[in-house]
C-alpha cells in the first residue's frame, strides 16, 4: 500500500466543553473512512469484505506512516464476522427494508510518545510484601468499572504463581499509590500491566534469593511454584511463607517497584506530523457486522443483531474482554442511533438524560463477541487493548447496513427516524421508488 | 438540577381534605408520583409553597375494569393499569398506553391523575433556571415571547404528551372533578382546552386544563361499547423512558365490510390531546385507500406539531398520520 494522503483541518467551536470520550478521535474519521470503502466496493463491484482484504497488512511491519505493527489479527476478525453473520448467504437477500453492513476499526494500546516529557516511565507499580505473606499492589490506575484492578491483580498473581487471593490492590488513592497517567487511550492493561509484571518479577527475584539462602542453593537453581520454592524436583523446598520470612528477616517489610516505558521505534516517525500522540506499541483490531431493519414509512431503524470480533492480543480475562467489547459496540450504538447535542442560540438543548438519548437496555440488540488472540510480543502476556477498539466500527457498519436495506447512505448521524425519513422523502419526491436490489425469489 | 426548595408537605386522608388543603395552602400543588412535578421543581420551573400528597387518600385508589365499565381512581399507578388483567382484556388501548409510558420506575410511581394532567412540554421550557434565564424565559413561565413561534402573540405552543388521555378519549371517557363547588363530570376531551387559537378564545400550552381554581381530578371512567376494537401505538426514539414523538389511540367498529365507528386521538403533537373530528365521514364503507386518504386529510387539518421537541414538528405530524392509518388498518382487519 503506497497511496496515502491526509488533509486535516481544525475548527474551533465554543459550544460543547470538550474532553476525551471512548474511541477518542477515531470515531468520526472511521465513520467516513469505512463509508468510503463501501462506496469503493460498490463502484468496483466488489464485496465489502474483499475491499478490506485487499488492503490488509502483514505483520510485523511498519506502515507507510511509520506505525509499528507487530501483531495483526484483523484477517481472523473478518473471517469470523463474515462466517457468523452468514454474510455470503444472506447479504442482499434479506428482503426490502432489511440489511447487513460491515466495518473494521482499530485502536491504540496507550500512546507511545510520553505525555510528560520528564523522562519518567509510562507506568509505575509498587508491590508491598509483609510478614503475613500478603502482597499489596499499589497503583494509580483508576478502576472505572473496566476491570483494571482485576487484571493487575491477576498479572501479579500469575507471575508469582499465587492465587489471586494473596494479592490485595489499592488503586487510585494518591496518598499512597505511585502516580499514574490515567485510564485513557486504552493504556492501562498494556502499560500498567507491563509495569505490574516488572514489579512482580522484581519481587520474585527477592523471594528466590531468600529461598536460595534457606535451601543453601544457587538462586538460578531455584524453581518457583508459587506456594513452594525448591531447588530441583527432588527437593522438598520451602513454602512461600518461609521464603517471605527469610526475605524480610533483615529488611523488614519490602516494597518493590516495577516500571514500563515504550520503545522509541513505536513512537512513529517525524515524517508525518499532526498526530499529536503518535503511535502505540500494540494496535488492536476489530471487525463487525450489523444487521438492521428499516421501516420505510417512519424511518425507524432497528438494530437486530451485531457480530463483532476483536483482536486483543491475548485475552487476560475473557469475561472482561467480552464485556468491554460489548460496551464499546453499545456506546458506538448510542452515537450512531440516538445521542445528539443540539443548540439554540449557543445554549445546549439536550443537556439532560432525557433529551441526550443514551440507549436503554430495551434498545440493545444481541451482541455476539468473538475474541481473536494475536499475541503481541510487547503486550503483558501478549495482551493488547480491548476497551475501545470495537466502538468506531459500529457507526459505519450501521450506516452500511442502512444503505444495504434502503439504498440510501447516511452521511450524518445519529440515524434518528426523522433523519432517515428525510432521506426517504427526498428520494420519494425525486420520483425514485428506492433500491430494487437482487432479492431472493418470492420477494 | 437544583436541590429542592423548602415546601410544606400535607398528607390528607380524604378527597374532601384535599379540597380543604388546596383552599388553605395558596400556591400548593398536588403530588401524585412526582415523576414530572419534582423534576420541574428541581429545575426551578415552579416552587410550590406546599405539596399535597395524594397517596394517602384511599378513595382515589379504586380500579374497576370488567366487561361493563372501566373506572380508574386518580391515584392508581400506571404500572397497576398496565398489569390489570381486566384492563388488558376489555380496554386494551388503555393497557397498551399505560405500558408504554416512560420506563418501569416512572410507571411504578406515576398516577392516572398525574398523567392526565401532565404539564405540557417544550424544549424552551423543560430546561434549567439558568438556561431559561439566558434565553429570556418564555411565555409559559415569566417571559413575553414564545420561542417556538415568535409571532404567536401571546399563545403558548407547549405540547401535551400524556399517553393515557388519547387512549381514554377514544373510549369516550368522562373525568370526575372535585372542587370547592362540589363534584362535576366532564367528557375527558373537554378537560383539555389547549386549542391555542390566535384570537385568545381558548386555552393554550400554558393554560391547558379546564380545571377551576381548587379543583382536581378524582377519577376517570367509561363504559364498554360492544364491538369496539381499540389499540395504542407511539413512536419514540428510544424504546423506553421517552415522551412520545407522537402517540396515537384508535378505536373502531366494523360490521361486515363496513367501518361503522372510528375514533382517533393523538398526543405529543398539539398543546392538547387531539380527538380527531370528522371521522364519521369515513364510516359506512370499507377502510380502504379512500378512507386512508380521508384520515390523512383530517390529521393534516387538525394535528399541529410545532418545534417544541428535539424531533422536528413536521415529522411528528407525518408520523401521526402513518401510525393512525396503520393502527386503523390493523384493527379493521381484526
Amino acid at each position: 500500500l503506497h497511496n496515502v494522503k491526509y488533509i486535516g483541518a481544525r475548527a474551533m467551536t465554543n459550544t460543547p466543553p470538550c474532553g476525551a470520550f471512548r474511541g477518542h478521535g477515531t470515531v468520526d474519521i472511521r465513520f467516513a473512512f469505512e463509508a468510503l470503502l463501501d462506496t469503493m466496493a460498490e463502484e468496483l463491484g466488489l464485496d465489502p469484505f474483499a475491499v478490506r482484504r485487499a488492503n490488509l497488512l502483514t505483520a510485523p511491519t511498519f506502515t507507510d506512516n511509520d506505525l509499528m505493527v507487530l501483531s495483526y489479527g484483523l484477517p481472523e476478525c473478518l473471517d469470523w464476522v463474515e462466517e457468523a453473520s452468514g454474510w455470503k448467504e444472506r447479504k442482499g437477500r434479506l428482503g426490502r427494508g432489511k440489511g447487513l453492513g460491515m466495518a473494521c476499526s482499530h485502536y491504540i494500546s496507550g500512546a507511545s510518545k510520553p505525555v510528560n516529557w520528564t523522562g519518567e516511565p509510562h507506568a509505575t507499580v509498587k508491590l508491598k510484601l509483609d510478614f503475613d505473606g500478603s502482597i499489596v499492589l499499589l497503583t494509580g490506575a483508576a478502576e472505572i468499572g473496566q476491570g483494571s484492578s482485576t487484571i493487575l491483580v491477576q498479572t501479579v498473581a500469575d507471575v508469582l504463581g499465587l492465587e489471586m487471593a494473596r494479592v490485595r490492590i489499592v488503586s487510585g488513592d494518591s496518598e499512597v499509590v505511585p502516580k499514574d497517567n490515567g485510564s485513557y487511550s486504552s493504556r492501562v492493561t498494556f502499560m500498567v500491566g507491563n509495569a505490574a509484571i516488572d514489579a512482580a518479577e522484581n519481587l520474585k527475584k527477592l523471594l528466590v534469593a531468600a529461598a536460595a539462602r534457606k535451601l543453601e542453593a544457587r538462586p538460578e537453581d531455584i524453581e518457583c511454584l508459587g506456594e513452594l520454592y525448591r531447588a530441583g524436583a527432588q527437593d522438598k523446598g520451602v513454602t512461600f511463607n518461609e521464603a517471605v520470612t527469610e526475605a524480610l528477616k533483615e529488611s523488614g517489610t519490602i516494597t518493590v517497584t516495577g516500571n514500563f516505558s515504550t520503545i522509541p521505534a513505536s513512537h512513529g516517525g517525524k515524517k508525518y506530523r499532526g498526530s499529536a500522540i503518535g503511535g502505540t506499541m500494540g494496535y488492536s483490531y476489530a471487525a463487525q457486522v450489523v444487521e438492521v431493519s428499516v421501516d420505510e414509512e417512519t424511518g425507524v431503524v432497528t438494530v437486530d443483531k451485531v457480530w463483532v470480533a476483536h483482536d486483543c492480543g491475548k485475552a487476560l480475562n475473557r469475561l472482561t474482554v467480552e464485556g468491554q467489547v460489548q460496551g464499546s459496540v453499545w456506546m458506538g450504538m448510542g452515537q450512531a442511533m440516538s445521542e445528539e447535542t443540539g443548540y439554540h442560540d449557543g445554549l445546549m438543548v439536550s443537556a439532560n438524560m432525557l433529551d441526550y438519548r443514551v440507549p436503554t437496555i430495551a434498545d440493545s440488540p444481541p451482541i455476539e463477541v468473538h475474541i481473536v488472540e494475536s499475541n503481541d510480543p510487547h503486550g503483558p502476556f501478549g495482551a493488547k487493548e480491548a476497551g475501545e477498539g470495537s466502538l468506531a466500527g459500529f457507526l459505519p457498519a450501521l450506516a452500511n447496513a442502512v444503505a444495504d436495506a434502503i439504498g440510501l447512505r447516511l452521511t450524518e448521524l445519529p440515524a434518528t427516524p426523522d433523519r432517515v425519513f428525510a432521506l426517504l422523502e427526498k428520494r420519494r419526491r425525486a420520483g425514485g421508488s428506492g433500491k430494487q436490489p437482487p432479492r431472493a425469489a418470492g420477494e | 438540577m437544583e436541590a429542592l426548595p423548602e415546601f410544606r408537605l400535607v398528607h390528607p386522608k380524604t378527597a374532601a381534605a384535599v379540597v380543604a388543603a388546596l383552599a388553605a395552602q395558596p400556591g400548593s400543588r398536588l403530588l401524585g408520583g412526582g415523576t414530572d412535578l419534582v423534576v420541574n421543581i428541581r429545575r426551578g420551573i415552579e416552587a410550590p409553597a406546599a405539596l399535597i400528597d395524594m397517596s394517602g387518600v384511599a378513595e382515589l385508589h379504586g380500579i374497576v375494569a370488567d366487561a361493563e365499565r372501566l373506572e380508574l381512581g386518580a391515584s392508581v399507578t400506571l404500572a397497576s393499569i398496565a398489569a390489570h388483567p381486566g384492563v388488558a382484556a376489555h380496554y386494551p388501548v388503555v393497557a397498551e398506553a399505560a405500558a408504554s409510558i416512560a420506563g418501569p420506575t416512572q410507571r411504578n410511581m406515576g398516577t392516572v391523575g398525574g398523567n392526565l394532567c401532565l404539564d405540557t412540554r417544550c424544549i424552551y421550557y423543560n430546561q434549567s433556571g439558568w438556561w431559561r434565564s439566558a434565553n429570556n424565559h418564555c411565555l409559559k413561565t415569566t417571559g413575553s415571547m414564545c420561542h417556538v413561534a415568535p409571532k404567536s402573540r401571546g399563545v403558548c405552543f407547549a405540547t401535551y404528551s400524556g399517553d393515557l388521555a388519547p387512549a381514554l378519549m377514544v373510549l369516550g371517557a368522562e373525568v370526575e372533578l372535585l372542587g370547592p363547588e362540589g363534584r362535576r363530570t366532564l367528557p375527558l376531551a373537554e378537560l383539555y382546552i389547549g386549542h391555542a387559537r390566535q384570537d385568545g378564545s381558548s386555552g393554550d400550552g400554558k393554560r391547558y386544563l379546564a380545571l377551576k381554581p381548587g379543583e382536581f381530578v378524582t377519577a376517570v371512567r367509561t363504559r364498554q361499547v360492544a364491538g369496539l376494537r381499540s389499540a395504542y401505538d407511539k413512536l419514540r426514539i428510544r424504546r423506553s423512558i421517552e415522551y412520545p414523538v407522537c402517540g396515537v389511540a384508535v378505536a373502531l367498529s366494523r360490521e361486515g365490510e363496513r367501518l361503522t365507528d372510528l375514533r382517533v386521538a393523538f398526543t405529543g403533537t398539539n398543546p392538547r390531546p387531539v380527538l380527531l373530528a370528522g371521522t364519521e365521514a369515513l364510516c359506512g364503507s370499507p377502510f380502504d385507500a379512500r378512507a386512508e386518504a380521508g384520515l390523512d386529510a383530517l390529521v393534516r387539518d387538525q394535528v399541529m406539531a410545532m418545534k417544541t421537541t428535539f424531533t422536528p414538528g413536521h415529522y411528528r405530524r407525518r408520523m401521526a398520520s402513518v401510525l393512525a392509518r396503520r393502527l386503523a388498518a390493523r384493527l379493521y382487519a381484526g
